[in-house]
């Protein structure tokens, strides 16, 4: 079964061999090519293929394009600058940009994730993940001012979504790095933003970093297909029964795997696939907790890539 | 078990019908997926088999026929992303298809466009200037070859167009429709060159084969437009094919034409798929039409983007008499005469400042992405559905059965936004007046069509089909002073269901003019011959092509139409002719009187000329199998109460700016009873679309289940 089977069965609910394998992978594309991410990422004929390579090195059932909390702000009208091979971001300057799809580094974005999809859709799964709302506007505004001017995010989100969309990816991943949960306005661009994404046949998800577990509930009121759940709020392994809460009523959850931990991931990878038959509910499929940086190690995460497919 | 699977993709949405033995009706609509339209084919095939209540696979394995109004072509035009062509043609007519044909620069264009003479210009060609050579070559209007093709220099030019990028070629010679061996000459030279097993084969279109016909513009851009969308949809088609049959369907697709038939994939020529769902939709205004004995019907097909119109007289369809336009190019294929325009459900309103801030409607179309702001999918014009739904006609959360949720707090900011406030009006008399207008606007141009072609549009039943059909006949059937709407139980799929009522079907066409009342001796012409030959060549086509897709000779049925048109005369008049052959002169005479009299019909009797001659400029032969079985069953009527359980509660919706929302009754149309009858105003929901009853109109479910519209002071 190839890694694009499995993660469709995974969307359809339809039976698999075992759970696909998709971590978040971020930096690392650039360490196996040996370059800086600055390169990597202002080129897109590199990036697609140092995540083509890294895909196929650990055998990987996906791939996702845009995994970068910065690409969007940047996009907006916001600088970059690069400390230690990450980007930085600076404040807002001017007026938004009115078309961020050509702006920055998601312009590459967006050729890397054509050129990859139309080339390894019918062997892997393809995946973009693209900065959510309420992340943009706190980026954007601050963290006082964000809140109430998620609206003047709306319209660059949608542009973004949709040529993103276009691409036709598996699924349309937005990431949202929030102490705070939703307030309606934010769920009326969410709503929004599934619209366009089910219009193009794109499965909607939600990855959510430092949340406050008590806002939990609210991310899971947005009604996404899938959710992913990275290190909580003062808690860096947040438990697989929060996930499965969390993505109750969705199509599936994606159970992150610390990939230098391999007992823990062990560890979790047996809840999840007790949760998993103990509830009907939700499929789910492995995948990091959290973005897999460039010093990651190596070893550990290809013997659980190994391990993983003997599952 | 036999199940037809009909679909019709609009602007906005596709929509799909299916009936069989044994089985219930069935219609979905899902938005239409411009990105990839078979996304969109294969998410409603899955609504459908859901609604049998099969997966797929079983539903599909039991279909009969996929029937499909497709829009591919139009796309490929439209967006310009057919193949880079060469034409050859006759040395010294290598401009013909840049010179046009009188305002050939207006052709396709809407009125508002067409009247900006400042700013219009010419549409890109489809083939630019460099890609055309000239060949010395010459046939007379006879068909005598008066000089050879030179097979060097055909090589020679050959690969001019090849070095310059031809991915095909286009082969429009002189008098090709009189005598085509010069083009067929130059396709064996080209096919030698690159032969067909080669990877470097090109495909080779030529005028004779795909449009007969005199006059050498609209040959060449029939065979140009055909060979420029030929490539894309046979690529398109063939990847829905492969889908369809993954998922289990296993006979041919087959393409409802402009001609009112269908053929399969592939016996159908790329340009007569042009127009096929308002055509198929006119189809099936005539079905129906025949069920209550109709024969003059005016029909009407708001969607999303367009409003089609189409005339029924004397239980027929209508042939276009002069020159279907595709895209912006002037055609000759044959075809049934429908107008659009850009009046819909998701047509636009704007403010107008240039014209001192009028309100305007259209013909921009939000389509189905964005959509209207209500849609939720980040639309930010204020659309008819979004006044619709301000309006309080809609119901938000019954929208297509429920199945898209509508957002009315964006309808209102975007009204209140662009309309409201730049006029200085609340946003419910906003809407009222985008509703008005777009309303007084598909009358208007209903009226032109039916009034200024010689028709008393109080003789018509207008049919009032498409997914906003049903909410807005009221508004514009009083333009028509028309006593009776008819509002089908299809008629938001209307396309799709008539789809389900064409038949195999293809038109055979062929230029020979022919005096067959001579002017000179005030006779009927005494040699039969000529016209015989002609027609019976036609039906040697016919037959052989029928037999080749399984049907004996003895099922098909043929039709002849002729053009005619009085000696000198420049216009054509086309007719039906009364006989197939000609045996004696009085054959000549019925067919000259037809002429005559469906001649002063539209031109009035003082303007026929018969002592001027009477000529035959075309002919052509429709030959069809009949496949399809009458759909429609009369129901018993019952009481004109409706049943408690179609009742629904009120809901405020404003009629008038005056009166401001009222309490206004609802009702379930899939509870209504043949013989209901309700008063306006009220509103009936329907899985979907919504029927808008207004004030002083009377609604009246039918044995058929159709919905019966009537002004009350016509009724009574």
């Amino acid at each position: 079964m190839k890694g694009r089977e499995r993660f469709k069965g995974f969307l359809t609910g339809e039976p698999v061999t075992r759970p696909a394998f998709v971590p978040l992978i971020r930096g690392l594309p650039a360490r196996v090519e040996g370059m800086s991410m600055e390169t990597l990422t202002s080129d897109p004929t590199l990036w697609a293929n140092s995540l083509m390579k890294t895909t196929r090195l650990f055998g990987l059932d996906g791939v996702v394009v845009g995994l970068d909390f910065t690409l969007m702000a940047e996009a907006s009208g916001c600088p970059v600058t690069w400390h230690e091979d990450r980007p930085i971001l600076m404040p807002l300057q001017g007026e938004l940009n009115e078309a961020p799809e050509r702006s920055g580094r998601i312009q590459h974005a967006l050729e890397a994730a054509r050129r990859l999809f139309e080339t390894c859709r019918s062997e892997i799964a393809c995946l973009v993940a693209l900065t959510g709302p309420i992340t943009l506007a706190s980026q954007l505004f601050g963290p006082e001012e964000g809140p109430e001017r998620t609206r003047e995010v709306k319209p660059l989100l949608l542009r973004v979504a949709e040529a993103f969309c276009a691409t036709r990816p598996d699924v349309l991943l937005f990431l949202e790095d929030s102490p705070t949960g939703p307030t309606p306005g934010d769920r009326r661009t969410y709503n929004t933003l599934k619209n366009i994404a089910s219009y193009y046949d794109v499965h909607s998800g939600l990855y959510l970093q430092g949340v406050d577990p008590q806002n939990l509930s609210g991310f899971s009121e947005l009604n996404t297909d899938v959710y992913v759940l990275g290190p909580a709020q003062n808690d860096p392994l947040p438990s697989p029964s929060a996930l499965w809460k969390l993505g109750e009523g969705a199509l599936g959850v994606g159970l992150g795997v610390p990939l230098d931990d391999i007992g823990k991931a062990r560890e979790i990878i047996g809840d999840g696939q007790r949760l998993y038959g103990e509830r009907a509910g939700p499929g789910f499929f492995l995948t990091s907790i959290g973005p897999v940086h460039r010093n990651v190690n190596l070893e550990a995460f290809r013997t659980l890539a190994d391990e993983i497919t003997r599952l | 078990m036999s199940v037809t699977v009909n679909i019709d993709i609009g602007g906005t949405f596709t929509d799909f019908f299916t009936a069989g033995e044994g089985r219930r009706t069935s219609m979905t609509k899902v938005l239409t997926t411009h990105y990839d339209l078979s996304v969109g084919f294969m998410r409603g095939m899955k609504e459908l088999a859901g609604l049998n209540e099969q997966g797929l696979s079983a539903f599909l394995g039991e279909t009969d026929t996929v029937r499909y109004c497709t829009t591919i072509g139009t796309n490929a035009l439209i967006e310009r992303t057919g193949p880079k062509l060469g034409l050859i043609t006759t040395a010294g007519f290598e401009d013909t298809i840049y010179l046009g044909r009188a305002r050939s620069w207006a052709d396709g264009g809407s009125t508002r466009e067409n009247k900006d003479l400042a700013r219009i210009r010419k549409p890109d060609p489809l083939i630019s200037r460099d890609m055309v050579v000239g060949v010395e070559e010459r046939i007379d209007s006879f068909g005598n070859i008066i000089r050879p093709v030179d097979p060097e220099e055909v090589l020679e030019k050959l690969q001019v167009l090849v070095d310059r990028g031809a991915m095909g070629f286009v082969v429009c010679l002189l008098w090709s429709f009189q005598n085509p061996i010069h083009e067929r000459r130059i396709k064996s030279i080209i096919e030698e060159e690159y032969p067909e097993d080669y990877l470097g084969s090109m495909p080779v279109m030529l005028s004779s084969d795909v449009s007969p016909k005199s006059a050498e513009y609209t040959r060449f851009t029939t065979t140009i437009v055909n060979a420029y969308i030929h490539g894309v949809m046979s690529q398109e088609l063939s990847k829905l094919g492969v889908e369809l049959r993954d998922g289990g369907y296993k006979r041919p697709l087959l393409l409802v034409h402009s001609t009112g038939g269908m053929k399969k994939v592939s016996r159908s020529r790329a340009v007569l798929t042009h127009n096929a769902g308002p055509v198929a939709g006119l189809h099936g205004a005539l079905t129906l039409g025949k069920s209550y004995g109709y024969e003059n019907i005016i029909f009407t097909d708001m969607g999303g983007t367009s409003f089609d119109i189409g005339v029924i007289t004397g239980g027929r369809l209508r042939t276009y008499d002069f020159i279907p336009v595709i895209d912006c190019w002037r055609t000759n294929i044959p075809a049934i005469e429908v107008k659009s325009i850009g009046a819909g459900g998701g047509s636009i309103a704007w403010v107008n400042k240039r014209m001192g801030r009028a309100l305007e409607v259209g013909p921009q179309s939000a389509g189905s992405m964005p959509g209207p702001a209500c849609y939720d999918q980040g639309g930010e014009e204020a659309t008819v559905t979004d006044a619709d739904l301000v309006l309080g006609y809609l119901n938000p959360d019954n929208y297509l059965g429920g199945k898209m949720l509508l957002d009315p707090e964006l309808s209102h900011e975007v009204i209140e936004r662009k309309i409201a406030q730049p006029l200085g009006v609340d946003v419910t008399e906003a809407a009222l007046h985008i509703r008005r207008l777009v309303d007084g606007r598909m009358g208007q141009e209903v009226f032109n069509e039916v009034a200024l072609k010689g028709h008393d549009p109080r003789d018509f039943v207008l049919f009032a089909c498409g997914g906003a059909g049903a909410t807005h006949a009221c508004g514009f059937a009083p333009y028509l002073h028309v006593n009776r709407v008819v509002v089908s139980g299809y008629s938001s799929v209307f396309g799709a269901f008539g789809a389900s009522t064409v038949n195999i079907q293809q038109v055979w066409e062929k230029s020979r003019t022919l005096k067959i009342f001579q002017w000179a001796t005030q006779s009927y012409a005494e040699n039969y011959d000529d016209f015989n030959t002609l027609v019976n060549e036609l039906m040697d086509l016919a037959v052989r092509d029928f037999r080749l897709e399984g049907f004996p000779e003895e099922q098909v049925q043929f039709r002849l139409e002729l053009d005619m048109r009085f000696g000198m005369q420049y216009n054509l008049t086309k007719i039906v002719s009364p006989h197939l052959n000609v045996q004696r002169p009085e054959d000549f005479k019925e067919i000259c009187d037809t002429f005559t009299e469906q001649y002063s019909a539209i031109y009035t009797p003082e303007a026929t000329f018969p002592v001027g001659g009477i000529n035959v400029e075309c002919f052509y032969l429709t030959a069809s199998v009949e496949t399809t079985d009458s759909l429609i069953e009369q129901a018993e009527l019952k009481g004109p109460e409706p049943p408690d359980a179609a009742r629904l509660p009120p809901r405020k919706a404003t009629w008038s700016s005056k009166e401001g929302p009222v309490e206004t009754p609802v009702f379930s149309f899939t509870e209504l009873e043949p013989g209901n009858v309700i008063f306006g105003p009220a509103l009936i929901e329907a899985p979907d679309t919504t029927y808008v009853i207004e004030p002083e109109w009377r609604f009246t479910l039918d044995g058929y289940r159709n919905g019966i519209l009537e002004r009350i002071e016509y009724a009574s």
